[in-house]
């Protein structure tokens, strides 16, 4: 057994009190209070009616859940393959260590400060049918304007689409910090065995960035079913015909617009348990690609 | 592929991608200097596309009619300002806590605060409604500051900082005779000074662009945040006056790309360190 000193234990308890308090009441209660409200039937003003596993039996019924939930796993798996493919990319192009690649990485970084709100409306006036820039681009091309934010057919990938312009130069910028720990002897002697550049890539930079991919993947995961509230809200509102009700914003739109708190508990409770059933995969697929 | 190849592919991409990027913000920003009449009447791409024909402050008058800037502004400084003073006092004790004092049940505690990684706001907005709603706190900025002043995040910045630190800094101190919290202040927090901007300017623009919790909790107009105001701006927008809209968002976004400019090492510091060791 560790014998610990009495004026440790004390100070070492001191010092995280006040963290743990705030993180106790507003972090660890709160997600057991989310579990237990799943159960029933709750409103805003903490009104509450045991109603067992009838949230569960109601989400598995409801076409605006199954929908809801589609709509999530496409807009995650495409921003997972494009955002780090993008991220990828942009730290290949500004890894240089040029001057101008310095200027380059600010350039790329700047929607990553504006806020989400401020790039929702930038990119819903850039998809406007009338005056939006990206569709007088397509009347001068001579095609058709779209409306891409009232098309079923186009909304989550307009949505997408923004998401990614916002967030894809956070991302290039941990791919830069990963290429920086590979060791530049490497590339030298592949130089000198007359490897060329593609080959090097292959060979010595996609592998030495395994671990890093994998952290990027978990997070993106992450964010991509989570961090997506605000820009559903102020987009699109989850329409056109609930074609981008992402999982998070149904939820807040069932508690705070509809009142039932319970019913969007149990969704939070499935997104949460989607979230650690897919990371966990990625992580088992990642540690079998180490060995 | 030879090497000029490559580097005229890299080129090309790296001209695109900077094209993507900037365009959209430049035309968003010349919107705010137009005037309502013009914004709805543009639709090909010509010489004003990017340029105003007529440029006009009026958007930005019209701006400080519809909502109270000043209040709005004074309001959110100060909410951004608390959080973020709070968050490194609180992080930073605990995360020296968890790096240096050796004390009962260290790494399980640590491993539970870990774990609240994987619960984030926008899960818990759901349970912590009725919650503050039952300790009184609807609709006050302090629902806003206290939830928020310590995080995991924060701790395990902190505490991957403070490992790093030789360890007879402090011992040398604490045989002289100075408490723990002594130590913490005089020795430990001036090396901190780097981390403690990085982790500051994370926070600090973090609760900038918050929307969701103060959308979500807040429900007089006089305690408007920034993020919300913008919001308001548009859902108030009943004969569609884009350019005011437009106005508000150049606004609301100049100060931050300043501070940006002017701290970006710090602030990309934040995201490499995390993104290796975690």
């Amino acid at each position: 057994m560790t014998h610990y000193k009495r004026r440790d234990c004390i100070d070492g308890f001191a010092f995280i009190l006040p963290a743990f308090i705030i993180i106790f009441t507003f972090v660890v209660y709160p997600s057991l209070r989310l579990f237990f409200l799943s159960f029933h039937d709750a409103n805003l003003m903490g009104g509450l009616k045991y109603i067992g596993l009838k949230n569960y039996q109601s989400l598995v019924a409801s076409q605006d859940f199954i929908r809801s939930f589609l709509v999530t796993l496409r807009f995650m798996a495409m921003v997972i393959v494009v955002q780090t493919l993008f991220a990828f990319i942009g730290a290949l192009i500004v890894s240089e260590s040029r001057r101008s690649a310095s200027l380059v990485r600010t350039i790329y970084f700047i929607p990553v400060i504006i806020s989400f709100v401020v790039v929702g409306y930038l990119w819903q006036g850039m998809y406007n049918h009338d005056y939006g820039l990206i569709n007088s681009l397509l009347s001068l091309l001579g095609f058709k304007r779209i409306g891409f934010l009232s098309d079923p057919a186009y909304a989550l990938y307009a949505l997408t689409a923004t998401c990614i312009w916002k967030s894809w130069p956070y991302f290039m910028m941990i791919f830069l910090a990963g290429l920086k720990e590979i060791p530049g002897e490497l590339y030298e002697s592949a130089m000198i065995d007359g490897a060329g550049e593609l080959r090097r890539l292959f060979a010595i930079t996609i592998p030495l960035l395994r671990r890093t991919t994998l952290f990027i993947l978990l997070i993106t995961t992450m964010d991509s079913v989570v961090k997506v509230f605000t820009p559903v809200f102020v987009m699109t509102s989850g329409g056109p015909r609930g074609s981008t009700d992402l999982l998070v914003h149904y939820a807040w739109r069932m508690a705070f617009r509809f009142g039932e708190v319970g019913y969007s508990s149990s969704i939070m409770v499935f997104v949460f348990i989607f979230l650690m059933v897919v990371s966990f995969i990625q992580l088992k697929i990642g540690e079998r690609n180490e060995q | 592929m030879n090497n000029k190849t490559v580097t005229f592919i890299r080129s090309t991409f790296m001209i695109i991608l900077i094209i993507m990027t900037i365009i959209p913000i430049v035309w968003a920003f010349s919107l705010a200097f137009r005037s309502n009449a013009e914004i709805v009447s543009m639709r090909g791409i010509n010489r004003h596309t990017f340029y105003p024909e007529h440029a006009t402050l009026q958007n930005f008058l019209r701006l400080f009619q519809t909502v109270n800037v000043p209040r709005v502004f004074l309001l959110t400084m100060f909410v951004s300002l608390s959080v973020t003073a709070l968050s490194l006092i609180l992080n930073s004790l605990a995360g020296y806590a968890f790096a240096r004092i050796p004390f009962p049940l260290r790494s399980l505690l640590f491993a539970l605060l870990l774990a609240t990684l994987a619960v984030p706001v926008e899960i818990l907005i759901i349970p912590l409604y009725p919650q503050i709603h039952t300790m009184g706190l609807m609709n006050t900025l302090t629902s806003l500051i206290i939830p928020f002043c310590a995080n995991a995040f924060g701790i395990f910045f902190m505490r991957q900082f403070f490992l790093g630190i030789p360890r007879e800094l402090e011992e040398a101190a604490m045989i002289d005779g100075c408490t723990r919290l002594r130590t913490f202040v005089s020795i430990m927090i001036p090396l901190a000074k780097a981390v403690l901007i990085t982790l500051a300017l994370n926070i600090f623009l973090q609760q900038w662009d918050s929307f969701l919790v103060p959308v979500t909790l807040i429900s007089s107009e006089s305690k408007m945040l920034l993020q919300v105001a913008i919001n308001y701006i548009y859902s108030g927008l009943y004969f569609q006056n884009y350019g005011v809209l437009y106005a508000g968002m150049v606004i609301a976004t100049l100060p931050i790309i300043i501070i940006f400019l002017f701290l970006q090492r710090y602030y990309v510091a934040g995201i490499t360190s995390t993104g290796i060791k975690g």
